[in-house]
């Protein structure tokens, strides 16, 4: 059985897609206040990735320290094959729980 | 440019290493680019608010990954010990109440065990000082039951009669004047003969044991020389003299000898048994050691002794009513005290064990709170076994500190201790817990501890770590509350069993302290003088001498009134034999207690005549011979009221023409301390019946007794230098003296009594208020359905008191066999005490009410809304 993802999970596993090869965690959190409008702060975010990580959805790699990170590296993110079928899995519960509910939802 | 330098500290601090990077690294950008476009003031807050929060997601929300090393286990022995280890120490800091009180109160009870065993091991196990000392016995004449000393015949007659016995060693204690050239002094002689060195194993530290053929030599003890001879180093071959003889000291004893008997003797001289016999039959005046032959068993020796006693008897009716019997020298010096010592073992035995059903009490509690944490790590991967091993190490931990701070806690009793070992245990060596027994206590205490704090767990199956049952209220189990309400019931019992003991002493020791005395003490002071043999021969100026001291020291300020006896009462008298004119012929001599006090005695210490007359100032050796004898004697040998004008012989021998006359019948004095009983007592006058001594007693007032006692000895020997002056004692102290062991054992047995009931009163309460809590929900449906809160508290404190009736049942069961124990301690009391159960009954369950009182109020404030709302 695929592992089920928390929302939170979904949305920075959304960003990490959408992102390509750019997700690491400033990218991440400014995917997140654009699209999501939520305002995460970056220990959160990190948190979340190590989870994930640890149960195997996503895979990191560390590019070279910058000085705009004042030295420090920059850790991209990539989400594995086991990540990107919990995440389809995931959104197609979602689809499915609502389809059809759109003119009941309108409405309220 | 770069992010705050304090917050990026913090940050290092706050975060491993791992979420530091990637964190630190994207607050350093986002400030960086914040700063940029809406400039420092904005960015720097930004950063914070934003530090502040990813802190908390790391470390609160989130989990950051060192500490999921704590649910994991690291592979490797030192790893996997570390992993035991810490948890084990990390309970003083989480759990500092439950760590500290499992671990004092488990010291306390090791370490009241453990002086109590090291006294009794003392007193009861150890061997004697002497060689072979399970052979040593103490042969004695018995009359009524009460013994005292041998008469040299009746010894003589005893060898003659091939005995199962190998050695004697007859002892003749005496208080010798010791004649210097500038002052006259007492000194305790014991006259011995060789073989009393041999039998007791003494040996000199220098110079030698006397020949048979010294009868003037001397052997001194090692203190004697050093204090008291002119030149400590060159005892040997000093000349002293002793009652007007010379004799030369020979040796000096080892410092470490211990007299068996008259522990106060400071020298030994050679004892002329021949001399002895030129005495009467009757007279008793030898103390006698001996050793059973090898293979012959105590009961061979009494058969022995009843034949012989009976042999003699036929032979000599003199002795009609005497038996001659032994008693083991461990019974003799430890007799008394026998049933203190074992009623104070037994307190700290009990004490031990209520430690125990505490601690497992607490255990318990302990094991259901850490349930859902187990719980939680046995869902993370967690062995069963790991868990177990981890509970292991932890208690091992408390118990293993418990017991060794118990041990230390024993020295330190036992230091507390020593002072009151002269008065309670004077003859037996030191009390000193040895090496062997501290480490028997310590693991005692260890395993007591482990198991009380292991056991419960298991029962209750923290160790198990079932998630389900730990996600449910875990608290509502069965088993859980059977093992605390059985640990509770265990402790009200046994805290029943200590406040009944202590209740029963208590009452001996008030009534012991209100005995009247049947005279004043208050202000008493004497000391013994003695008359040196070649001045003061004659009654005459013996009395004399008297009536001098007498007249000077009335003159030492403060004192308002002098006292001059030969036997003070306190100190008890002499036994002498009494015969009755006209009784029938053959009738066996009794023993009494006979006292000789000058005229105005009896006014001076407030004692009472109730019939008859005092002796006074008319009854002089010119005049016929009279006594005074207490209201006990008058009952036990006059039943029918006419004991004034009776003729009676009092002394040894038989009766001549010297028919003595009762005039008087006085109160009861309690002649011989507070815990004996009164003894048939006569009062000759030292008018009639003198000795070369005196006691010499005054009474003061109160804030001039330190004066006196100074001026006191001034004053006596102003009269004659010669006259040798004893050591000074005052009533107050005798009194407390006759009282130490009672006191130090109601003091140890109440202590262990109130601790008994605190932990009790704990246990039961965290069990009622655990229970009432679990009610809460049945609480608020009765109060919805109108039930008064007064019913609702009821129930809670019906409760408290249901446990407490179970355990005072046991209580008194167990209570009513272990008080036999401290039975030879009780005066006046019957160990089965009705007021005194009644009351610790009584005050258990009122404690217990009290216990109960707290969560019963929150019961009956229970908010039935509020309650099933949360339901």
């Amino acid at each position: 059985m695929a592992e089920s993802l928390g929302e939170f999970e979904q949305l920075v596993m959304l960003a990490v897609v959408r992102l390509d090869d750019e997700a690491y965690g400033t990218s991440i959190r400014e995917e997140l206040k654009h699209r999501a409008e939520r305002d995460v702060s970056p220990g959160a975010i990190f948190t979340t990735l190590e989870r994930l990580e640890a149960r195997g959805l996503v895979t990191s790699r560390y590019a070279d320290a910058t000085a705009e990170r004042g030295g420090r590296r920059k850790r991209f993110y990539t989400l594995s094959a086991d990540g990107r079928r919990a995440l389809t899995r995931s959104l197609e519960i979602v689809k499915r729980m609502a389809r059809g509910l759109e003119p009941k939802l309108g409405r309220s | 440019m770069s992010a705050p330098r304090v917050g990026q500290w913090l940050l290092a601090r706050m975060l491993d290493a791992g979420s530091h990077e990637a964190v630190a690294g994207d607050l350093e950008e986002g400030y960086r680019r914040l700063r940029a476009s809406r400039g420092r003031i904005a960015a720097t807050i930004w950063f914070w608010q934003q530090a502040i929060r990813s802190v908390i997601a790391c470390r609160i929300t989130g989990r950051r990954r060192a500490d999921a090393r704590r649910f994991d286990f690291e592979p490797g022995p030192w790893g996997g010990l570390r992993d035991l280890a810490q948890p084990a120490f990390r309970q003083f800091r989480d759990r500092p109440l439950y760590s500290l009180t499992i671990a004092g109160t488990l010291a306390l009870a090791v370490g009241a065990s453990a002086a109590s065993l090291a006294v009794v091991k003392r007193a009861l196990v150890d061997p004697l000082p002497y060689p072979a000392d399970d052979e040593l016995v103490s042969l004695l004449t018995s009359v009524d039951g009460m013994t005292s000393a041998v008469s040299p015949h009746v010894l003589l007659d005893l060898r003659a009669s091939n005995p199962p016995l190998v050695q004697f060693a007859p002892i003749r204690p005496t208080s010798a004047i010791y004649t210097q050239e500038r002052a006259t002094e007492s000194v305790n002689v014991s006259f011995v003969d060789s073989s009393y060195f041999a039998l007791l194993g003494a040996t000199v530290a220098s110079g030698r044991l006397w020949e048979s053929n010294e009868v003037d030599a001397l052997v001194v003890t090692a203190r004697f020389a050093r204090e008291r001879l002119p030149n400590g180093r060159e005892a040997i071959g000093q000349t002293m003299v002793l009652d007007g003889r010379p004799r030369t000291v020979v040796g000096v004893m080892r410092a470490d000898f211990v007299p068996p008997y008259f522990m106060a003797t400071e020298a030994w001289a050679p004892l002329d048994l021949q001399g002895l016999l030129a005495d009467l039959r009757t007279r008793r005046t030898l103390t006698v050691l001996a050793r059973r032959a090898p293979g012959i068993e105590a009961e061979q020796l009494d058969t022995f002794l009843a034949l012989f006693t009976r042999q003699l008897q036929d032979r000599l009716p003199i002795h009609a009513g005497q038996s001659f019997v032994a008693r083991g020298l461990r019974d003799e010096l430890v007799g008394p005290a026998r049933s203190a010592l074992v009623g104070t073992a037994l307190a700290a035995a009990l004490l031990l064990l209520i430690v125990a059903a505490n601690i497992a009490g607490l255990s318990t509690a302990q094991a259901v709170t850490l349930r859902h944490q187990t719980a939680v790590r046995a869902a993370l991967g967690a062995t069963p076994a790991r868990l177990l091993a981890e509970h292991c190490v932890e208690s091992a931990v408390l118990a293993l500190l418990g017991a060794v701070a118990g041990v230390g806690a024993a020295y330190a009793l036992i230091a507390v201790f020593a002072p009151y070992q002269p008065v309670v245990l004077a003859r037996l060596g030191p009390i000193a817990l040895d090496g062997s027994m501290a480490v028997a206590f310590g693991a005692i205490g260890t395993i007591v501890g482990l198991a009380a704090a292991l056991l419960p767990r298991v029962i209750v199956g923290a160790g198990r770590g079932d998630v389900l049952r730990s996600a449910r209220s875990s608290t509502d189990d069965v088993t859980v509350r059977a093992t605390r309400s059985g640990l509770v019931i265990a402790q009200v019992a046994i805290a029943l069993v200590l406040v009944v003991a202590a209740g029963l002493l208590v009452r001996t020791i008030h009534h012991l302290s209100q005995r009247n005395l049947g005279f004043d003490s208050s202000g008493v002071t004497w000391l013994q003088v003695t008359f040196p043999g070649t001045k003061y021969q004659s009654s005459e100026r013996q009395i004399q001498a008297e009536r001098d001291i007498v007249e000077r020291v009335r003159q030492v300020p403060g004192v308002s009134s002098v006292m001059a006896s030969v036997g003070f009462p306190l100190t008890g008298g002499s036994m002498a034999g009494l015969a009755i004119k006209g009784e029938t012929p053959g009738t066996p001599r009794r023993e009494i207690a006979y006292l000789s006090v000058a005229p105005g005695f009896v006014g001076d210490i407030r004692a009472r005549i109730v019939a008859g007359r005092d002796v006074d100032v008319t009854d002089t050796l010119r005049t016929d011979r009279v006594v005074v004898i207490n209201e006990t004697m008058a009952r036990m040998f006059w039943p029918k009221g006419d004991a004034i004008g009776a003729q009676v012989y009092i002394g040894p021998g038989a009766p001549g023409s010297q028919w003595i006359t009762v005039v008087g019948i006085m109160a009861d004095m309690r002649t011989h301390g507070l815990t004996e009983p009164i003894r048939p007592t006569a009062f000759g006058t030292t008018w009639q019946y003198s000795w070369p001594r005196r006691h010499i007693a005054v009474r003061t007032e109160s804030a001039a007794s330190g004066l006196v006692a100074s001026n006191l000895k001034a004053a006596i020997q102003s009269v004659d230098p010669s006259i040798a002056v004893g050591a000074i004692s005052t009533a107050e102290q005798t009194l407390a003296n006759s009282l130490a062991r009672h006191r130090l054992v109601t003091l140890s047995v109440a202590v262990f009594g109130t601790v008994a009931i605190v932990l009790c009163v704990c246990g039961l309460y965290a069990v009622v208020a655990l229970n009432a809590q679990q009610r809460r929900r049945e609480y608020a449906i009765r109060v919805a359905l109108g039930a008064r809160p007064g019913g609702v508290r009821w129930m809670v404190v019906r409760h408290a008191l249901v446990l407490t009736g179970l355990g005072i049942g046991i209580g008194v069961a167990l209570a009513v066999v272990s008080v036999r124990a401290i039975q030879g301690m009780l005066h006046e009391v019957q160990p089965i005490d009705g007021p005194t159960f009644a009351l610790a009954m009584c005050g258990l369950a009122a404690l217990a009410t009290l216990a109960a009182w707290q969560p019963a109020r929150r019961a009956e404030r229970v908010d039935p809304v509020e309650v099933l709302r949360a339901e």
